[in-house]
């Protein structure tokens, strides 16, 4: 597990190399969340809205939205998917994205329509953590996770 | 004549009651009245986005002007992200889902009021001392003419 200026950067994940990370599961299916300087740059999250399971997702559109003290935004997917589960506990402490990026603030579930072409625009890997760190860089940020 | 920044202000200010109407109008369940706002809407601020697109945005990025290429980086990302809340609002009005619609609306307006900010302390300002008579033609374009 990469960590750069205190920020947690699993090599193991797939990235759009801007706040989302995925995570390939068993049959076919993306877990998807934020990342760990994408948490730290938001601040502490007050809401979530995640799409209703089995809402269908378009290339580029959001399978859910954030909202911190200091930034709102969707949670873009880059793959026509079908939303499979939704992180109930999320929904009910937003804060878990803070606490727990990579693990208990996950955000969705999603079966891509083409599970071989989900990842084809996303990046994994070294490549990844070296881009990951320029971003890092770029906002000159240190990470931070909030206990309470 | 009124100057640039003050302009544009105020067309933010008439983007957020057209979009504030249509809130109302799904609010009371007058879907084909919303719907009709809502393409009002869009028609009013992709001419508001274009008009900074091709006119503010380049002369900010020109050296001799206090704003930096990283902010209008950050205003066009803005306006991609924008954009796809708006497919999304489409499609909630056009499948009456109220929830769907009041949900998305809140953080648009949330992201909008964010990026309006941001363009009227760091954007407006810094541009239009360079734009001189030229800052005549871009208002009438954001107005159609």
């Amino acid at each position: 597990m990469a960590e750069y200026r205190g920020c947690v950067l699993p090599e193991d994940v797939f990235y759009d190399l801007d706040y989302v990370w995925f995570r390939r599961e068993l049959a076919g299916r993306v877990t998807i969340g934020v990342t760990d300087p994408a948490q730290t740059m938001a601040g502490r999250v007050q809401a979530v809205h995640i799409k209703k399971v089995e809402t269908e997702i378009r290339p580029g559109r959001h399978v859910a939205t954030v909202e911190s003290g200091k930034w709102v935004g969707g949670i873009p997917v880059p793959f026509a998917a079908t939303v499979v589960e939704r992180n109930e506990a999320v929904l009910a402490e937003p804060h878990l994205l803070n606490v727990d990026p990579y693990g208990q603030g996950w955000i969705a579930r999603l079966q891509p329509k083409e599970t071989d072409q989900a990842f084809a625009g996303l990046t994994t890997g070294a490549a990844a953590i070296a881009a990951l760190q320029q971003w890092i860089d770029r906002y000159d940020l240190e990470c931070m996770r909030c206990s309470d | 004549m009124a100057r640039l920044s003050e302009v544009f202000r105020r067309d933010h200010q008439r983007l957020e009651e057209i979009i504030g109407e249509v809130e109302r109008r799904v609010a009371t369940g007058e879907w084909p009245q919303a719907l009709a706002g809502f393409t009002s809407f869009r028609e009013a601020i992709e001419r508001h986005m274009a008009v900074e697109e091709q006119w503010l945005f380049p002369v900010a990025e020109t050296d001799d002007v206090p704003a930096s290429s990283a902010l209008t980086a950050t205003l066009r990302k803005g306006h991609r992200d924008l954009r796809v809340f708006f497919e999304e609002l489409q499609d909630a009005l056009a499948a009456r889902d109220d929830e769907e619609f009041r949900q998305t609306a809140a953080t648009m307006r949330e992201l909008l009021r964010l990026h309006d900010e941001k363009e009227e302390v760091e954007l407006y300002s810094a541009v239009e001392s360079c734009l001189d008579n030229d800052g005549a033609a871009v208002i009438a374009r954001l107005a159609g003419q």
